[in-house]
């Protein structure tokens, strides 16, 4: 099939998932107790009654959706309720960049860190260095990162005093999140590695690669990381999504100013829109990496027919 | 290349040196929903707000209000007419000058129900101002006047005892309506709208998690020679373990937000202060609907809790037990006795186990045979489930009563117990002012606040006489009154007063926290 006729059918069919997160999104979002302005200091009922309106939330529910919709196609995420004076729009705009800044280190520290340890323990298989990688990448895995989040807070803040967290400042700061952020997907992608090398070094083809005089580096390289890395870039494609919107738990501990605790404290603000706006964007990162690691893998792959 | 990394480690974390020399950094805790005055209704914007606006009349550093803007003010001899004079020459932090019809633009925008304040009642006081919030009145009709440049007049609907405390409030601040107009809900958000009239003007806002408002000095304040601070920032850490961390390390000069299985040992080593702050902890029981509409079974459970234990076995923070409704501190009706001295002791420290079988066998449920399934609901908090789980054991031992514990998210237990869908639910009030009234109006029968159902008409007199006198010691002798008949009939369990610790580096000084909940900074110094 024609690759643009491939991309044009991939968008359609993102756009309806778009709009299918947008409706359920809504509706659940709007059947959860309590508003925007419910408060402990009870707001008397006239006056939240004019609060309401002034943000049409008196209106009929189906008329503030087809309002939104609306809005939403002109990517206009409307005003925040929690932030008075902000918009959605620029929510996001200030705080996405943090987190891609995070995110993106975090995501080449786990691909630096997760493939190597995977290829070694798959050739040293049953040797110590596979042990230690495995018992490593188990532990990344088991191990919730709000526990490396503090284990390294208490290290690198407290006893060592190297660093201070709570506050940003660049690239300095974003250092430990991004190790806490790169722990999982390390583990998860060594062990993608380890599992696809050890089955694909059994191989026919391997073999007939040896016979023809290869050496072992061109053999591994070539010819079997290829093939062993095509879990990892299935995998890559919502690991992307996530990592790069950042995490509630880790910006909370270290102060990051990023979009992940937005995700959290939304909810518990009932900002309806910010609730919209950071699943909107989340869902349109994840439909697009996952297009993206798509068409890699029709580029790694040849036997991958785009359908 | 190790001595590459080595350097490059260096280098990375070089930039986390003590805080700059004439900044004071204080931990906001939370990104304030908004610094516009007239939106405001949360503590962290109020935080701001009084440190970056001054009104007609502000909070003196003894707690009582004091002149502002406003130098002196005359009262008519009815006490219906309020003239203010201002101060000569002030400012807004852009340079241009203050006027007094700018004083009546802040508090017509306020009451204005375009703008949607949630504290626009405070000013129903002012003539016509009620009308007005209603649309039964013009902006011409409301009691504010700007005569001259200097004179602010305002005029009643009724006489208001606390007048003075309620000009100090936030809410009332002039505004500059040729911006405002340009922007009405943006404004106060970037610093290049927010003008304002305080020590302080805004520098910077960085929203969210890990952000920051930075202010700095204001040298168009009438008192700007003694600001002696350059800069502020506000930080919001809101993770209470982060926040200590960063004050270990010498980059948070002042914070509140201490985690509270390390308080005592910090309160203990005299790293963190505890002070008295306004507002009382308590139980509400739902007096709607069996077994709390019989107030000796209200009686026996509030006997049954035992406030002393509670606060040296949980809080462990310097609450007191809370043996009335308004809690200590409060002004009573002369100086050297707070309201609660005055007022006594309502209930003890200690359980009266016997005293509470007695009612509730009275009531008859002797040792609690044939008491209904009740349950404790409260927001899902480890502070509050602690609390929760003292109490139940509390009921268990000294009345034979199993209560089952039921936790909500925030906003979803709000609106539970507003609607009365509960037995016993936690609650807790922090005062707005300076006043006793502040806390016990919250029960008065048609009060939003009022969670419990409670409607005692004699209350209710006593607290209305209070609202209209303003004869001080009368007044607080109606509150009194008011204070017996609740205690009487116990709609609430009181459990502690507030109380509230701060951690204060030894670079700065003369910091000052109202027990309010606000700090301010405009005497504040830096000391090395």
């Amino acid at each position: 099939m024609n690759i643009r006729k491939y991309i044009f059918r991939r968008v359609i069919s993102s756009l309806l998932t778009l709009f299918i997160v947008i409706t359920l999104t809504f509706f659940m979002m709007r059947a959860i107790p309590g508003g925007p302005f419910t408060d402990e200091k009870a707001i008397p009922s006239f006056v939240l009654e004019k609060m309401m309106s002034r943000y049409n939330l008196n209106d009929n529910l189906f008329v503030q959706y087809g309002r939104y919709l609306l809005n939403v196609l002109c990517l206009d995420l409307g005003p925040s309720y929690r932030y008075e004076g902000m918009t959605v729009n620029e929510l996001i705009a200030g705080s996405f960049p943090v987190s891609f800044m995070v995110g993106g280190i975090a995501l080449i520290l786990a691909l630096v860190v997760g493939i190597p340890a995977g290829i070694i323990s798959a050739l040293k298989r049953g040797q110590w260095q596979d042990r230690l990688a495995m018992i490593l990448a188990t532990l990344g895995v088991t191990v919730p990162s709000f526990v490396i989040a503090a284990a390294l807070v208490y290290l690198f803040a407290w006893r060592w005093g190297i660093v201070t967290v709570g506050f940003w400042e660049g690239i300095s700061t974003a250092v430990l999140p991004a190790l806490t952020l790169a722990g999982y997907p390390a583990a998860f992608i060594s062990r993608l590695v380890r599992s696809g090398m050890l089955e694909i070094l059994q191989q026919d083809y391997i073999r007939t690669a040896y016979a023809k005089g290869l050496s072992e580096r061109a053999v591994i390289y070539i010819h079997a990381l290829k093939n062993a890395i095509i879990p990892v870039i299935t995998y890559l494609g919502p690991l992307t999504a996530g990592i790069l919107t950042g995490s509630f738990v880790v910006e909370q501990v270290f102060g990051v100013p990023g979009l992940g605790s937005f995700f959290v404290t939304s909810i518990t603000n009932r900002d309806y829109t910010t609730i919209m706006g950071v699943t909107i964007f989340y869902s349109a990162l994840l439909v697009l990496f996952n297009l993206i690691a798509d068409l890699c893998l029709a580029v790694v792959d040849p036997r991958i027919k785009l359908r | 290349m190790r001595k590459l990394f080595i350097l490059l480690f260096v280098l990375m974390f070089a930039s986390s040196s003590l805080a700059a020399q004439n900044e004071i950094v204080f931990n906001l805790g939370a990104d304030p929903r908004t610094i516009d005055p007239a939106l405001n209704n949360a503590t962290d914007g109020n935080n701001v707000i009084t440190n970056i606006f001054e009104g007609l009349i502000r909070t003196g550093f003894n707690d009582a209000p004091e002149p502002g803007c406003a130098e002196s003010w005359d009262i008519s001899e009815d006490g219906m007419t309020w003239t203010f004079h201002l101060r000569d020459n002030l400012k807004w932090s852009d340079g241009k000058a203050l006027t007094a019809s700018e004083f009546r633009d802040g508090f017509l925008r306020a009451l204005n129900p375009e703008t949607g304040s949630p504290y626009a009642y405070y000013g129903f006081f002012i003539k016509n101002g009620e009308k007005f919030y209603n649309g039964d009145a013009n902006p011409e009709d409301v009691g504010l006047s700007a005569p001259d440049d200097k004179t602010f007049v305002i005029e009643l609907e009724y006489r208001n005892p606390l007048m003075l405390d309620y000009l100090a409030f936030s809410l009332f601040q002039p505004a500059r309506m040729d911006i405002i107009n340009e922007n009405s809900r943006g404004w106060a958000a970037k610093p290049e709208t927010l003008i304002s009239n305080g020590p302080f003007k805004l520098e910077s806002w960085k929203h969210g998690e890990g952000g920051e408002i930075t202010l700095v000095k204001n040298s168009e304040y009438w008192e700007a020679d003694n600001v002696k601070v350059d800069r502020l920032r506000f930080v919001f850490i809101n993770d209470e373990n982060t926040a200590l961390a960063a004050f270990r390390a010498g980059r948070i000069d002042y914070m509140g937000t201490i985690p509270s299985q390390m308080l005592p040992m910090l309160l203990k080593q005299g790293q963190a202060v505890s002070q008295p702050s306004l507002g009382t902890a308590f139980c509400d029981f739902n007096i709607t609907r069996e077994p709390f509409n019989d107030a000796r079974v209200r009686r026996a459970f509030t006997l049954a809790i035992d406030r002393k234990i509670i606060i040296d076995k949980i809080l462990l923070g310097g609450q007191r037990p809370a043996v009335g409704f308004v809690c200590d501190v409060v002004p009573g009706t002369t100086p050297d006795k707070d309201f609660r001295t005055e007022g006594g002791a309502f209930l003890p420290e200690h359980a009266d186990v016997d005293e509470a079988r007695r009612l509730l066998a009275e009531a008859g449920y002797p040792n609690g045979e044939n008491f209904p399934h009740i349950s404790y609901k409260y927001n899902s908090n480890s502070g509050n489930k602690s609390l929760a789980e003292a109490l139940q054991g509390m009921w268990k031992k000294n009345l034979g009563i199993e209560v089952e514990l039921l936790n909500e998210e925030w906003k979803v237990f709000i609106e539970t117990r507003n609607r009365k869908d509960y037995d016993i639910a936690r609650d807790a009030w922090i005062m707005d002012f300076y006043d006793a009234g502040s806390l016990l109006e919250t029960l008065i029968s048609n009060s939003p606040q009022n969670n419990t159902g409670y409607n005692n008409p004699k209350f209710d007199e006593a607290m209305t006489n209070a609202a209209r006198e303003m004869d001080t010691v009368k007044r607080i002798n109606f509150m009194h009154e008011a204070e017996n008949y609740l205690m009487e009939d116990l709609p609430v369990a009181p459990i502690y007063f507030y109380s509230s610790a701060v951690m204060q580096s030894k670079r700065v000084k003369n910091i000052h926290r109202s027990p309010l909940g606000f700090v301010l900074f405009r005497g504040a110094e830096i000391v090395k």
